[in-house]
């Protein structure tokens, strides 16, 4: 079981300042690695969500990601306040962002759908009161 | 519809131009505020249309993979967004034109909606 590459970020609850920061790294890391445009485009587009969804709900996370045979996994885990139904949570449109964080242009109840929508494998787990964790697994082949 | 040709209609001026190509030819525009619309919308082809001035808007196309931003209704860009928008190569034009009028003229031009592609897809 080759890795071909494997990092982390760590990401701070309402830092807003570095919104999209960890995400946009990993694509300049992901893109150096000669990856299919179309393939990174997909996995950081899911980070980029998983990121803003540690920012505005959670009080910390991080952002893992490796490289392992022909797929790339990336696992976000958060300490926060977890998600009551996540049935609910998965329905677009759906949201809990208060109204200052749709002011800033997230928080439309779009982000598990399209971190769904852009993995070839999801999963989440969330316990309440505790936190929440995403995998997302992108087949490069 | 060229880029220079959108740039004239929409009485656009250049923040930061990377553009080397002003044939180049676009037939989708994201129009929104909304960020998450352009993570789940947008294809590579898009230009965005948006009156949010903010660096998380430049990020935003970076990790979408969007080359063009039009500001709308004069929204100028803060000097971080700006700044940003140079690391990343990303090219700021704003238009005094609201977001609803300039979508109406890019509309009228015969530009789509990005959302359109997967409605028809979908169909």
């Amino acid at each position: 079981m080759d890795t071909l590459i494997d990092g982390n970020f760590h990401i701070v609850g309402g830092d807003f300042t570095n919104a999209g920061k960890a995400s946009t790294e990993l694509k300049t890391i992901l893109t150096n690695c000669g990856l299919d445009i179309t393939k990174i485009r997909r996995a950081v587009i899911a980070a980029f969500e998983g990121e803003m969804n540690i920012i505005i709900y959670a009080v910390a996370g991080t952002i893992s990601y490796t490289i392992q045979n022909g797929a790339l996994k990336i696992t976000l885990q958060d300490i926060g306040p977890g998600i009551k139904n996540i049935e609910l949570a998965m329905t677009e449109g759906y949201s809990t962002a208060p109204d200052w964080v749709r002011e800033m242009g997230w928080g439309a109840g779009m982000g598990l759908p399209n971190m769904k929508k852009n993995a070839d494998i999801f999963t989440i787990n969330s316990i309440v009161g505790e936190g929440t964790t995403v995998e997302i697994i992108v087949n490069l082949y | 519809m060229l880029l220079k040709e959108i740039i004239s209609v929409l009485e656009a001026r250049a923040i930061v131009d990377y553009t080397t190509d002003p044939n180049k030819d676009y037939h989708w525009v994201c129009a929104t505020d909304l960020m998450s619309e352009v993570l789940f919308y947008s294809t590579c082809q898009s230009l965005l249309l948006t009156g949010l001035a903010k660096a998380q808007t430049i990020r935003t196309a970076t990790i979408a993979d969007l080359g063009i931003i039009i500001f709308t209704r004069n929204n100028l860009p803060d000097d971080e967004a700006v700044e940003l928008a140079k690391l990343k190569g990303v090219s700021l034009f704003v238009t005094p034109y609201s977001t609803f009028t300039a979508s109406g003229k890019l509309f009228g031009q015969g530009l789509q909606c990005c959302s359109d592609i997967n409605l028809t897809q979908e169909d």
